[in-house]
């Protein structure tokens, strides 16, 4: 059955690379930690893809690749695990929401002109890493809602806090970096 | 007035595209009635183009292809004569041809394929059945014929293949036999018996005999294995147990076979 697994292989996983890879890169936060995940990541497809039922090969690969960007960060970089999760959903959320309440926004305060991209390269960067995985499936990989929740094992609820959250916290940071 | 969380989860579904037909309509009535709405409506469109144009990041740098396709070499460079028969549309051949091309072109000077060449050379037999006990791991079932009884285990070898190895049941040293496969090693259908061991698998494949040599075998991929010769056949098992247990293993096997006159 091998020639089966290098057919699916090549078909499946080999034009996903580059995908796989940034997700890899976001999650640990280097390209070479990415390298490492991806690696194993494409190991573990290889020695599955036999089994694979190919209904969505696309959210599977994600899958595989978040589940072992996870795997990597808790044995060599368990201090990045450490999650805003971990507060009150609620309270956290208040204290988010009131203070950019107040701040009264305006479209014009959250344009994002060309220097700005850097600083909020470098708030996604800050984002705890469920949130920024929520983030990224959704503004990158494109994925649906119920595509989210099946690749993070998570309630689609649970997408949608996770995605406000995030985009509500990269407009709050942003603001704070504006001269 | 503030906006509650609710609503914002309900802005951002609405952005994404994800509320109902039915939701949508409500969400565009309020958006009209209500200017706050439709400017944090504003702000989250904004946020969310910037972000779309951040993320990408970098590309994965050319050489993780390679690297990648090395890893996983030792299991596609055993079967490439398969690949004539496998691919039924030429987009899959031509994926095919540009995998082997790439480990072609990392063999010119990739370190990683000349370990696996050396490998090659040592244990292409020991790196099949490595690879099929893996293979066996992610079935289902370890085994075809689930049997601990090795009156049934051996007779159901009979006719699958032509080697009859003994397929004696340890259970009471700790290494049950829970049944037996057939596996295609070197391109032959040969028996393989599988046992367990707390809760690793351990995957016994008999060859008709290849050289004296017998003892440990430096593992592959993580995957310990060790081989032995009797009766006529080479045994070779494979497992994720411990060394020490595997080697513990092959003695009790040893000790099983028919003594030479």
């Amino acid at each position: 059955m091998t020639a089966l697994a290098k057919a699916r292989f090549a078909r499946i996983v080999l034009p996903r690379l580059d995908e796989g890879y940034r997700l890899a890169h976001w999650l640990t936060g280097s390209p070479t930690d990415a390298e490492d995940v991806m690696q194993e990541a494409c190991l573990r497809a290889y020695r599955a893809i036999e089994s694979l039922v190919e209904s969505n090969a696309r959210a599977w690969f994600l899958t595989i690749v978040r589940n072992t960007s996870y795997s990597w960060l808790e044995r060599h970089r368990p201090s990045k695990l450490t999650s805003i999760e971990d507060l009150s959903e609620d309270t956290r959320w208040e204290i988010e929401n009131g203070a950019s309440a107040a701040a009264n926004e305006t479209p014009e305060d959250i344009l994002i002109a060309k220097h700005q991209a850097t600083a909020l390269q470098q708030a996604i960067e800050m984002l705890p890493v469920h949130l920024k995985e929520t983030l990224i499936l959704r503004e990158y990989h494109d994925l649906s809602y119920r595509e989210i929740a099946e690749v993070s094992a998570i309630p689609i609820g649970t997408v949608m806090s996770r995605l406000a959250k995030a985009r509500h916290i990269l407009a709050m940071l942003v603001r704070e970096e504006r001269p | 007035m503030t906006i509650d969380r609710d609503t914002m989860l309900l802005l951002n579904a609405y952005h994404d595209g994800e509320l109902s037909p039915s939701e949508t309509l409500a969400m565009d009535a309020r958006l009209a009635r209500e200017p706050e709405l439709a400017l944090r409506l504003d702000a989250l469109r904004s946020i969310s183009a910037a972000t779309r144009k951040v993320l990408p990041g970098e590309a994965a740098p050319d050489r993780l292809r390679a690297s990648v396709l090395a890893s996983i070499g030792q299991d596609m460079r055993l079967n490439d004569e398969d690949l004539e028969v496998s691919p039924p549309t030429p987009w899959q051949a031509i994926a095919a041809s540009v995998m082997i091309g790439l480990l072609g072109g990392a063999a010119i000077g990739g370190y990683a394929v000349h370990s696996l060449q050396q490998r090659q050379a040592a244990g292409q037999l020991e790196s099949e059945i490595v690879t099929a006990h893996l293979r066996a791991l992610i079935a289902p079932q370890p085994f075809d014929i689930a049997s601990s009884d090795n009156h049934v285990v051996k007779p159901w070898f009979n006719g699958r293949t032509t080697i009859a190895p003994i397929t004696p049941d340890l259970a009471s040293e700790g290494f049950a036999l829970i049944g037996g496969r057939v596996d295609l090693i070197g391109g032959k259908p040969v028996p393989v018996m599988t046992y367990r061991r707390n809760r690793h698998t351990i995957s016994v494949t008999a060859l008709e005999r290849v050289g004296d040599d017998a003892g440990p075998v430096p593992s592959i991929n993580g995957t310990n294995v060790v081989k032995w010769t009797g009766g006529g056949l080479t045994y070779i098992a494979a497992s994720d147990v411990n060394p020490v247990d595997l080697a513990a293993f092959a003695k009790l096997f040893r000790e099983q076979l028919p003594k030479p006159r």
